[in-house]
């Protein structure tokens, strides 16, 4: 419950903006490098309401150049390359590529070290990128991800699957070392206790699922500042996700699956979405104009949504039901909502910090962000007083038997 | 010269803390009901960027709105509060800065009647009930208020002094000064300094920059000493500790 004002300085990112200038200063997904092709030598890039082009240099260097734009063009506007033309006298972002995307930095002075997280360490044969539009704000759509409750609703199946056909799906595998699958778990324990912690890279979210005869369930999530999240996955990946603007009312989600033990099954990952998606804008095939192909006889026997069994869909359907920007004049957050608390607080601090020429105080902008580490990120399930040391040990025992240096 | 002598140091019960201050309460209401929450009879908390609203003609005991049609609404930038339950209720004291976003209001008084317009991450330190009669066969001390012997330590002389005394191996020490009662504004000071305010800008709170506002119903004090040795039994209490 907050004015108008208040909501536009933490939403809106365009250039001048609070909320923008903040943004600016870390390195933002740009484009997947699977976009930019022979056939396609430049990519249209629609972000943080610039409309750009990606391109490769003749020094072989990749570069966000201004393009000429349309004030009707379409927010996720794709046209083909020869339909680019460059504005020369523009800005020139650098661009660096990783782990299958392509990553821009838009701000002033020197761009900030990309820390060791393990979604960049792991090598290429162990990461699989993606991304996604949704037609809503970058922070109704970041909220949702910290939000350890909204899984237990959003996300109930009805009916588990076998674990074992839970291969590239969220919130399929068993949980922890048990043989309770995930989906059971969120299910029948809907009301987790929840920590926040700061950090140096954002915020550790732990949800605390109590079970029966003194054991619980451990979530460890995490915040990235300033948009993006670390989840679990599954026992074998986690999800590095960014929630990045391209205006005020638009946005995509980039995702990094980062697998610890075997290599990741690229074709087969990308073939699961793209059943979902469309090419080449990667826009959502449910959606708000067919109501995500909602299916009542779903929802009474499968999903709580009845809008089947992707999970992005679920979170695409709840965030950009809000509306494009969530009127947070008629919001009202509990102390449920801590993660979102204490990410707003962040938020501010950083707009202030800014403001008033302050960017020691921003997070990850000085060279310790290269040896930042992590995050642990995991599901575990263990006695109720040795919750903490039992997250630890999981993560520490999934890192040993990585066969690459996830060491922390 | 000595710094701080047995007669100089009182042991209190308590604990450092962090908590989420409700929303769309009176700020009042929400400080009563945390403190009530933590058993404390006596906490000081700091608040950092918290929207807030003010609602015309809604009675303070009235819940708020769905719908909210008239809003004064502003940002606390920040405040460092004290509040301490008294027989009629509680005294609320301290200093901030705050500004109103959609009108012109400039009063130097915070009315406590506002509504914070989200719930507000706070943290701070607490006393317990009956922290004047702790018991001092305990070999555990949370937390301490200190009079120096010497004139005008400094802080880390007080704390070096201190810590020494009570057998710690680490503590964090805030200065004390009587409170006003209500929230003044205070501007121009640097909030990168204010206890119990981390930023992760790489300073710590100052030691006496800040004073802490001090109840008056307690005995007079000058500093206030927190635990912070690494092999305390109260791990959580220590994980707070190191970051005010």
């Amino acid at each position: 419950m907050i004015s108008q004002k208040l909501n536009d300085q933490i939403t809106r990112i365009g250039p001048g903006t609070s909320a923008g200038e903040v943004l600016r200063r870390y390195w933002q997904p740009a484009a997947l490098t699977d976009e930019l092709t022979e056939a396609r030598p430049m990519v249209p890039v629609n972000l943080l309401g610039e409309r750009l082009v990606l391109l490769r240099q003749s020094n072989g260097e990749f570069v966000l150049m201004t393009r000429e734009a349309c004030p009707d063009e379409p927010p996720a506007y794709y046209p083909e390359s020869d339909a680019l033309e460059v504005v020369q006298n523009g800005p020139r972002y650098p661009v660096v590529e990783m782990k299958g995307m392509y990553f821009a930095y838009m701000g002033p002075s020197a761009a900030p070290a990309f820390p060791k997280f393990d979604c960049f360490r792991a090598p290429d044969s162990h990461v699989f990128a993606f991304k996604g539009i949704w037609e809503c704000n970058w922070l109704q759509a970041l909220e949702v991800g910290i939000d350890p409750s909204h899984a237990s609703f959003l996300h109930r199946f009805l009916q588990d699957e076998d674990p074992e056909d839970s291969y590239g799906k969220q919130f399929r595998d068993k949980a922890a070392h048990t043989n309770m699958p995930m989906t059971q778990v969120l299910r029948e324990y809907p009301r987790p206790d929840i920590e926040v912690e700061e950090t140096d890279f954002g915020l550790k979210i732990t949800a605390l699922r109590h079970l029966e005869n003194d054991f619980t369930h451990v979530r460890v999530t995490n915040q990235i500042f300033p948009e993006a999240i670390c989840i679990p996955m599954s026992r074998e990946m986690t999800i590095t996700q960014w929630h990045v603007p391209i205006d005020d009312e638009n946005c995509y989600w980039y995702t990094l699956f980062t697998s610890f033990a075997k290599p990741v099954d690229k074709p087969l990952m990308r073939e699961q979405r793209l059943k979902e998606h469309r090419l080449p804008d990667y826009a959502p095939l449910k959606n708000r104009s067919n109501d995500y192909r909602f299916d009542p006889e779903e929802q009474k026997t499968l999903t709580y949504t009845g809008m089947g069994l992707d999970i992005n869909v679920h979170d695409q359907w709840a965030v950009e039901s809000m509306g494009q920007i969530q009127d947070r004049t008629r919001e009202h957050l509990g102390r449920g909502d801590a993660a979102i608390v204490r990410y707003r607080l962040m938020l501010r601090k950083a707009i202030k910090a800014v403001e008033s020429n302050r960017e020691g105080a921003l997070l990850m902008r000085d060279e310790a962000a290269a040896t930042i580490v992590g995050p642990l990120s995991n599901d575990a399930i263990t006695a109720t007083g040795d919750w903490k040391e039992a997250s630890w040990e999981a993560d520490k025992q999934r890192r040993a038997e990585c066969p690459w240096d996830a060491t922390v | 010269m000595t710094i701080i002598s047995d007669m100089g140091i009182r042991r209190m019960e308590g604990r450092p803390f962090e908590d989420i201050l409700d929303g769309y309460f009176p700020l009042r209401e929400s400080i009563r009901q945390l403190l009530q929450r933590q058993g404390f009879s006596a906490m000081w908390i700091t608040l950092l960027h918290a929207p807030f609203m003010q609602i015309g003609g809604l009675a303070e005991d009235a819940p708020v709105p769905l719908h909210l049609r008239k809003i004064y609404s502003g940002m606390i930038d920040h405040m460092l509060l004290l509040a301490f339950s008294t027989p009629d209720g509680m005294v609320l004291a301290g200093t901030g800065d705050w500004i109103f976003v959609d009108s012109r209001e400039e009063n130097d008084l915070f009315p406590d009647s506002i509504r914070l317009g989200e719930p507000a991450f706070v943290r701070g330190v607490g006393l317990i009930e009956d922290c004047n009669t702790f018991d001092e066969e305990n070999d555990f001390t949370p937390l301490a208020f200190l009079q120096p012997e010497a004139p005008s330590p400094s802080g880390d002389e007080v704390r070096l002094s201190a810590v020494h005394h009570l057998g710690w191996q680490a503590g964090k020490c805030f200065a004390l000064k009587p409170a006003d009662l209500g929230i003044r504004r205070q501007v121009g000071r640097d909030v990168q300094t204010l206890p119990f305010g981390s930023d992760h800008s790489g300073r710590e709170a100052s030691w006496d920059d800040w004073p802490l506002p001090m109840p008056g119903h307690l005995r007079p004090a000058d500093w206030l000493l927190v635990n912070a040795s690494p092999d305390q039994v109260r791990r959580e209490s220590l994980e707070v500790a190191l970051r005010l």
